[in-house]
């Protein structure tokens, strides 16, 4: 997220594969926020990271009654055309056995000081 | 509307503007404004369009900047436009029924109009209905697109 005057919205994601519900709707939140010129990012923490490692979003199908649901993926790739920024807390990788090599590209790790930081100057922080 | 071209079933009225690489299509009304819309093309890909957000109105753009964001249940994306200008009006009646886009994407489906700032410079960047036919064929033939999709009730220009 950068100081370029553009209104600046910073998304908090703390499930993970365990809750698939649960997983789509900040990226698609963020899409949304892109596609009208916002400077967004997503963070991701608690058990957000695993929604982020290799191989993962191509299978996990978000829910939909009566089945035919979307993959993960095409929420992640939406989000990431459009420019949101991916960042993932440092201590949730260690916390779940990951390392950044596991995680899909284009994911930046920051630390917690980094994240306030950017809570900070962001102009809404909204968590999942 | 005058002639209109069809390519791949896609229609495209020859007496309008393209931005072929953001499907939109640009009309030049009397009173020096411009109208915006989704071509053909677009509310294939799109799909049936469920909402049309916009972005406030009496306030300047720059050419490339988002001036709504279209949703439907597989896409969502800006609508940006190619023209510098003051959005000057937008179509309430999408807020009612979005997949006006769908049925009538060169009449009733229209999105917004710009006051553009600098028609003269920034109109150099539209193709013209002619070229943008030329443009269409080679972009669908590249991606081995199939034709549009036109839905019940779709209005042809």
């Amino acid at each position: 997220m950068e100081g370029n005057g553009q209104p600046r919205i910073l998304y908090v994601q703390t499930h993970g594969v365990d809750m698939p519900e649960r997983s789509a709707t900040p990226f698609y939140l963020a899409a949304a926020a892109a596609a009208m010129d916002v400077d967004v990012g997503i963070y991701f923490t608690m058990n957000g990271p695993t929604l982020l490692q290799r191989g993962v979003p191509e299978k996990l199908i978000v829910p939909k009654k009566g089945g035919g649901g979307a993959p993960l993926i095409s929420f992640i790739n939406q989000a990431l055309e459009l420019g949101v920024k991916l960042y993932v807390c440092q201590p949730s990788l260690d916390l779940h056995g990951l390392r950044m090599e596991d995680l899909i590209e284009g994911v930046e790790m920051i630390g917690g000081a980094a994240f306030n930081a950017m809570a900070l100057e962001a102009d809404a922080v909204i968590a999942f | 509307m005058g002639e209109v071209a069809v390519v791949r079933n896609c229609l495209l009225p020859l007496d309008l503007y393209y931005r072929v690489e953001d499907h939109l299509w640009v009309r030049r009304e009397d009173d020096g404004t411009a109208t915006l819309g989704m071509t053909d093309m677009a509310q294939t890909t799109a799909g049936r369009i469920l909402v049309v957000t916009f972005k406030p109105v009496r306030r300047f753009y720059e050419r490339g900047k988002a001036v709504a964001v279209v949703e439907s249940g597989k896409w969502l994306g800006p609508v940006r436009t190619p023209l510098s200008g003051e959005l000057v009006e937008v179509n309430t009646a999408l807020r009612q029924e979005a997949d006006l886009v769908n049925r009538s994407p060169y009449g009733r489906g229209w999105l917004v109009r710009i006051l553009p700032s600098a028609w003269e410079e920034e109109s150099f960047f539209l193709l013209s209905g002619r070229e943008a036919v030329k443009v269409y064929e080679r972009y669908m033939a590249d991606r081995d697109l199939e034709g549009c999709v036109h839905c019940e009730g779709y209005e042809a220009p």
